[in-house]
């Protein structure tokens, strides 16, 4: 019940951010906007670039196989971009995300929460989570998108080449049929679900990290915790805005 | 000469402090009086720092009242409760200095939330208060750089920075060699005689207590078991106050097998 309670005040805590958002805010706090923007944008892009291209690939590899028989080898196209921007785009940037930035919030949570850094912060008048979990929030909201869009457009070029290349399809072919297949409402509903994971990311690993108590130890069991319910939560996010999705368009 | 304003007074009223289902002090009647240096005393678990959390206002007791200068800690509005934040200093355990932070970026924090100072006033105040702790040459240097003592005095320096009336401290001298615990222990008697602060600290070192004490709490068994000077202190006959000042350990019985 205590654990749901600290979650209730993040909650809200966190909606009191937003409402404060055009307000003036003292300047230090921008040190730590472009810090976490740096550590979870700019330093991530050739992981989610890597990963991106190589499930690019991996998808024309396999469409190809079976379109082959069908004599359809064309639509890889279709099969590797669709897949890509509605559904692998958006959700393996947030997997990696969760490995990668959502952990470290978690862990740094934790720790500065055992070390009584987050006492000091109350007693100096910080509000900690305007100071420490808002930026978190911030950066996972706006770069989740940004990395989402890097990785469809480097998804769907690698497997663009690699049809070119190992294929047979010629690179004209294959982007004409991206272009004439996709829409720009698929590109949108990426980038949305991008961002409905970026909150459940900071939100479920920050209040694991808020939870911790009991040294050293706590912060790996909160920290797993964190990595597996994000996740989760990322899958069942997915499933249902799909879902809306679907019934909707 | 301009009069020093006087510090606050902290007292306790029938305080009840503690966790959900384990209340670790009760009926607690406490003054810790203005300007002077108090230390709360006690073994392992007795509720001293649990006691220290409720002063700072970082949990509400389950009953009675701390009264700063006769107002009611937990019955102020958020206009005061700030004015009593920005009053107060606090040193933790290992300092709580912010790990991602410089040395001097930790010390400036209250001065970027509270003020409106310019970017070099607040430079010359850090450098001021570092230099006061003598860590002035460490300014850029990280927490992770320092030692368990620098990390003690940096936070004593940010404590500082705001000029407070109020002193708390947690331990200041647990986990230091004896050398830097009585270097600790003579800045805190330093900065009483400079600014005429009202400082609590929270410890269970004898030396410290011996050092740097005026008025002394003792705790034990969920009850106050004593208040007063230092000189009381030393001539109480109660036996868990000469046991604790004494260093005797409780007589245990050996099992069988072992004798």
């Amino acid at each position: 019940m205590n654990e749901l309670a600290v979650l209730s005040t993040l909650i809200n805590d966190l909606m009191r951010c937003v409402f404060s958002l055009f307000r003036r805010r003292r300047a230090f706090y921008g040190w730590q906007d472009s810090n976490h923007m740096t550590a979870v944008g700019t330093d991530s892009i050739g992981i989610v670039s890597t990963i991106a291209a190589c499930t690019g690939m991996i998808l024309a590899l396999q469409a190809a196989g079976q379109l082959e028989k069908i004599g359809a080898l064309s639509y890889v196209a279709n099969m590797v971009s669709v897949t890509i921007i509605k559904e692998l785009g958006p959700l393996l940037t947030a997997i990696i995300l969760t490995g990668r930035s959502g952990a470290a919030f978690c862990a740094e949570l934790a720790t500065m929460k055992i070390s009584e850094e987050i006492d000091a912060l109350h007693v100096i008048g910080i509000d900690p989570i305007r100071f420490l979990v808002w930026p978190k929030m911030l950066a996972m909201v706006v770069m989740l998108p940004i990395l989402t869009l890097i990785a469809d457009l480097v998804g769907i070029v690698a497997g663009g080449l690699f049809s070119a290349i190992f294929l047979g399809l010629t690179l004209k072919t294959y982007f004409e049929q991206c272009v004439n297949f996709l829409t720009v409402g698929d590109v949108f509903s990426g980038v949305i679900k991008a961002a409905g994971f970026g909150v459940s990311i900071t939100v479920i690993c920050c209040w694991q990290g808020l939870l911790a108590r009991d040294g050293a130890a706590d912060v790996g069991k909160r920290t797993t915790r964190a990595v597996v319910q994000s996740i989760f939560m990322i899958i069942l996010l997915d499933f249902f805005i799909t879902a809306i999705n679907y019934m909707v368009l | 000469m301009r009069e020093r304003p006087k510090a606050p007074t902290i007292s306790t009223r029938n305080l009840a402090v503690g966790y959900p289902g384990n209340v670790v002090l009760h009926d607690a009647n406490i003054t810790l009086p203005g300007g002077v240096i108090s230390v709360i005393l006690g073994g392992s678990g007795c509720g001293k720092s649990t006691l220290l959390r409720h002063i700072l206002g970082l949990a509400v007791p389950s009953e009675g009242a701390i009264l700063v200068d006769n107002a009611d800690l937990f019955a102020m509005d958020e206009k005061q409760f700030y004015r009593h934040k920005k009053s107060m200093g606090v040193l933790f355990q290992d300092g709580a200095l912010l790990g991602s932070l410089t040395l001097g970026e930790n010390v400036s924090l209250p001065l970027l939330e509270h003020t409106d100072l310019d970017e070099a006033t607040i430079n010359t105040m850090v450098r001021l208060k570092l230099s006061l702790v003598g860590l002035e040459p460490f300014v850029d240097y990280y927490p992770n750089q320092l030692s368990g003592g620098m990390r003690k005095r940096a936070g004593l320096a940010r404590a500082l920075i705001m000029d407070p009336k109020v002193l708390l401290c947690d331990e200041p001298s647990a986990g230091l060699d004896p050398i830097t615990a009585a270097e600790v222990d003579q800045l805190i008697l330093d900065l009483h005689d400079a600014m005429g602060m009202t400082i609590v600290v929270v410890t269970h070192d004898l030396d410290s207590l011996f050092t740097i004490a005026d008025h002394v709490v003792v705790l034990h068994g969920g009850a106050v078991l004593f208040e007063g000077g230092i000189e009381a202190l030393r001539e109480t006959d109660d036996m868990y106050i000469r046991q604790f000042l004494d260093r005797q350990p409780n007589t245990r019985k050996a099992p069988g097998w072992l004798v």
